[in-house]
């Protein structure tokens, strides 16, 4: 009994040692971000400015979110984004507002427009870029993970990625048994109709989940499909972005679209846009809301 | 009357500079020197030399064409230098790979493109009317041209976008620096014909009746355009409206005499353009309006009073 | 004084227009040139100006090769007013007038004080003096003509051209331009295109008959003047009547092949 006490005395002790050590990995710390340029951390920063919606999420979800004082117009989610500092679009940023802001830390993406990066190096030296530019799902989970390293939050970055790892794995287990992969065509845009290509996070997430996307060339990423097109591939599922401001009953009662496979068995759906195209942590809801509309419905 | 000209621009680049209400800059007089120095400074400067530049190549073509509607963006130079730059960002392949401050010259290439061509039809057909004509459509072809690329490849969409509907946002002192040079060249030769602008107004047979020779100064003449507006669309994208407008103005203001027209469409311009900059940066802050579109919510209203009181 | 020798002249689209046009126009006096359309009665206006340039065949202006001036010098000497002009409508009428002085000062500054005295001199000649500020869009139509010539004659030229100047103009102000330009013609050349026969017999010294790009007459106009060669010209039977010393010319039909003697 007391031998059985003492065990499990030193394993605590060794567990709770363990887990300081991984609290804080000794700094300076050197990280890559996405472009391949290394970013040396001396100090975890303490205030960060997040200039797009995906990396505003990440960061309030590995328990950052009190050190952001930027974020762009666009950053809705989580609601806490909202009450942050607003510096303008994610292409076009007030530099002056960044600069008066003072932050330590700028995360960004490879999309930013390169001349507005140029300034912000120059003016601000002290602090700390990291581009962003992830392709596929694996990509986002990777980000996830850099910017806890950076910000001192690896514990919950790594609890994050197993949450995204988590689902993929599960789906990717239930899609194995998926024998004939579902058509399927995706809409932002009804006027004209415009889909989305393999090359997108969206057209990853499909191919994942085994559905074969109508669209079959990579470029243009979201291609003008014309009506002849979308019925010659006669798609089995339809599924509408919210913010595409198509209403399914639009779908249903078109002329020429209701002859699809998709209208005539009611397989019309529609999902939150954020969830399928922001390269963040909430992929992994995307990605099991997709599952169910492929094949739980 | 140019003297009041000049304190109004004086006054905006003072607000265009220190205005503290532009931004609640909080911190040291530090980070306010860095934003005043890095930022405002050379945005001010370039809007004033795009504007004035473009006032000038308005209110020159305005006297080749005989036409009030001619603009610096109709004879087909604006578009080779959006189509130099759109090739160029299909070429880097990413926004990324871009070189900021390689684009400038990119466009500026385009544009040479354009006044090669425009000077071997020229040779051809020695006529303003022809030159016209062949302007637009040249225009019209390029930017087809260009629409066809973006189309094609959406992912420089993203980074010409911006570029197109034109601004100051993001531009550096480099930038400044190379409109400078061609300015030099630019405007003082402009300054010097500003009488013969006065006679090409005029019919063809009057023009070489009162000893200027059209068929060997058009060539010229579209040189000297070509170093106002290249550069100028070069480092600001397609600014509209403001090499319209400007000369316009100052026809209804005082005089159509182009010994006033020319130094005054420069001022015009200048002064519309840096109001524009300075309201699209304050109207919706932090989000930055692209200049263009305040460009015509400005110049329209105060044009069409200025015409209601010389009435 | 000009000399037209062996010109060919004509545009790309158009064949030859001149061919093989010989002529020489005195010092001074009043000239016009007379003949049916497309006769290269224009052309012979945009030879001097070097609006154009001949195909062969050379042309003296004061006994020096016209292609040897500098269009400014040729400008001092030669002010041409076309058929149609243009002008910018907000220009006040000073400023239009001073155009005329661009050949005798065409650097970027203001005009000299000397330019600005001509200016002011011309503007009485021409009666524009009170409508010195007014713009060009507010003129009455007789007022833009006597204000058009007036930047002619700023031009202080030797010769002037004149490209059908009555055409649109009512008869007031058609006798009023052609009494000027005949007080005119005492100092130097003018040069009119008419097509109102009657006008050149009343005012013009000499005449130029012009068809088919050929001379087909040229001397005073008292003595070449008449029905024949205006048959000639025309294809059109006229008949002369003289009254109080001026001749007056009817047509009367048109003439088939037969007829023309």
């Amino acid at each position: 009994m007391l031998k059985f006490k003492k065990l499990s005395i030193i394993f605590i002790i060794l567990i709770l040692a363990s887990s300081i050590f991984s609290f804080s990995s000794t700094l300076p710390i050197s990280i890559n971000d996405d472009l391949g340029r290394e970013i040396t951390i001396k100090e975890y920063p303490k205030r960060i400015i997040s200039l797009a919606p995906s990396s505003t999420e990440i960061l309030f979800e590995i328990g950052a979110g009190d050190r952001l004082i930027g974020v762009t117009d666009y950053c809705n989610y989580p609601k806490e984004a909202l009450t942050k500092e607003k510096v303008g679009g994610f292409s076009n940023p007030n530099i002056e507002k960044i600069i008066s802001l003072k932050p330590d830390l700028i995360v960004l993406y490879k999309s930013f427009p390169k001349e507005v990066f140029n300034q912000l190096e120059k003016s601000l030296p002290n602090t700390s870029f990291i581009v962003l530019d992830p392709k596929t799902y694996e990509d986002v989970m990777k980000n996830i993970i850099l910017l806890g390293k950076a910000v001192g939050k690896e514990n919950e970055a790594r609890k994050v990625y197993n949450n995204m790892l988590n689902g993929w794995l599960e789906i990717q287990k239930k899609v194995t048994s998926i024998k004939k992969s579902p058509k399927v065509l995706f809409l932002i845009w009804n006027d004209p109709f415009i889909s989305v290509s393999p090359s997108t996070f969206l057209g990853d997430l499909l191919k994942k989940l085994k559905a074969k996307n109508i669209v079959e060339n990579n470029e243009p990423e979201y291609p003008v499909l014309s009506l002849e097109y979308i019925i010659s591939k006669n798609p089995d599922i339809i599924i509408i972005g919210e913010m595409s401001g198509i209403s399914k009953d639009f779908i249903i009662n078109h002329p020429i679209l209701k002859n699809t496979n998709a209208v005539k068995n009611n397989k019309v759906f529609t999902v939150n846009d954020d969830l399928v195209f922001r390269p963040g942590p909430r992929l992994v809801e995307g990605f099991k809301a997709l599952y169910k509309i492929l094949y739980e419905n | 009357m140019k003297i009041k000209l000049f304190l109004l621009l004086l006054i905006l680049i003072f607000l265009s500079i220190i205005s503290v209400k532009i931004v609640d800059i909080e911190g040291n007089n530090e980070v306010r020197g860095v934003i005043i120095y890095n930022i405002r400074l050379p945005r001010t400067l370039l809007s004033i030399f795009v504007g004035g530049n473009l006032g000038i190549a308005g209110a020159i073509l305005q006297s080749l064409f005989h036409n009030p509607l001619a603009e610096p963006h109709i004879i087909g130079l604006s578009s080779g230098a959006l189509l130099g730059t759109t090739i160029y960002f299909l070429m880097a392949g990413s926004t990324w790979d871009i070189d900021p401050l390689f684009t400038p010259w990119s466009a500026i290439l385009g544009s040479l493109f354009v006044l090669f061509l425009l000077l071997t039809f020229n040779q051809k057909f020695q006529s303003s009317n022809t030159l016209i004509l062949l302007g637009v459509s040249l225009n019209s072809l390029l930017s087809s041209f260009t629409s066809l690329l973006l189309f094609l490849k959406q992912k420089t969409f993203q980074g010409v976008y911006f570029w197109i509907l034109g601004g100051f946002n993001g531009k550096s002192w480099n930038h400044f620096y190379i409109l400078l040079f061609y300015s030099l060249i630019g405007i003082p030769w402009a300054f010097l014909w500003r009488k013969k602008f006065n006679i090409l107004f005029l019919s063809e047979e009057e023009i070489y009746s009162l000893g200027i020779s059209l068929k060997k100064i058009q060539p010229l003449i579209i040189i000297l355009l070509t170093f106002l507006i290249a550069p100028s669309v070069a480092v600001s994208g397609m600014i509209g409206f403001v090499g319209l407008i400007s000369p316009h103005l100052m026809r209804v203001w005082e005089t159509a005499d182009y010994k006033w027209l020319i130094p005054s469409s420069y001022l015009a311009g200048s002064i519309l353009l840096l109001s524009s900059d300075i309201l699209s940066r304050v109207l919706f802050y932090p989000t930055e309006i692209p200049v263009g579109i305040i460009t015509s919510f400005l110049g329209v209203p105060f044009f069409i009073y200025l015409l209601i009181k010389r009435q | 004084m000009i000399k037209f020798l062996n010109i060919n002249a004509g545009y790309e689209t158009k064949k030859i227009v001149l061919k093989n046009f010989t002529w020489e126009t005195p010092e001074k006096g009043f000239v016009g040139i007379i003949g049916p359309n497309g006769a290269g009665k224009s052309t012979i206006f945009r030879l001097l100006i070097r609006y154009i340039a001949p195909i062969s065949g050379e042309i003296y202006l004061n006994n020096m090769d016209i292609k040897k001036y500098t269009q400014e010098n040729l400008a001092k000497i030669i002010a041409l007013l076309p058929q149609k002009p243009i002008w910018e409508p907000s220009l006040s009428v000073e400023e239009y007038i001073s155009l005329g002085r661009y050949p005798h000062h065409p650097s970027w500054r203001p005009l000299s004080k000397k330019d600005i005295i001509r200016v002011n001199e011309i503007m009485i000649l021409t009666d524009t003096i009170m409508l010195k500020k007014k713009k060009l869009h507010q003129l009455s139509g007789g007022e833009l003509q006597r204000v058009i010539i007036a930047r002619i004659l700023a031009q202080d030229p030797q010769i002037i051209l004149l490209d059908e100047p009555t055409n649109n103009l009512d008869p007031y102000y058609q006798i009023s331009l052609l009494d000027k330009l005949r007080e005119l013609s005492k100092e130097i050349l003018i040069i009119a295109n008419l097509h109102d026969i009657n006008l050149a017999s009343f005012y013009t010294d000499y005449v130029l008959a012009l068809k088919n790009g050929i001379a087909l007459s040229f001397g005073k106009t008292k003595e070449v003047l008449n029905c024949n060669l205006l048959n000639h010209l025309f294809n059109i039977r006229y008949t002369e009547i003289n009254y109080k010393n001026k001749r007056i010319f009817l047509p009367i039909h048109i003439t088939n092949q037969e007829e023309k003697s």
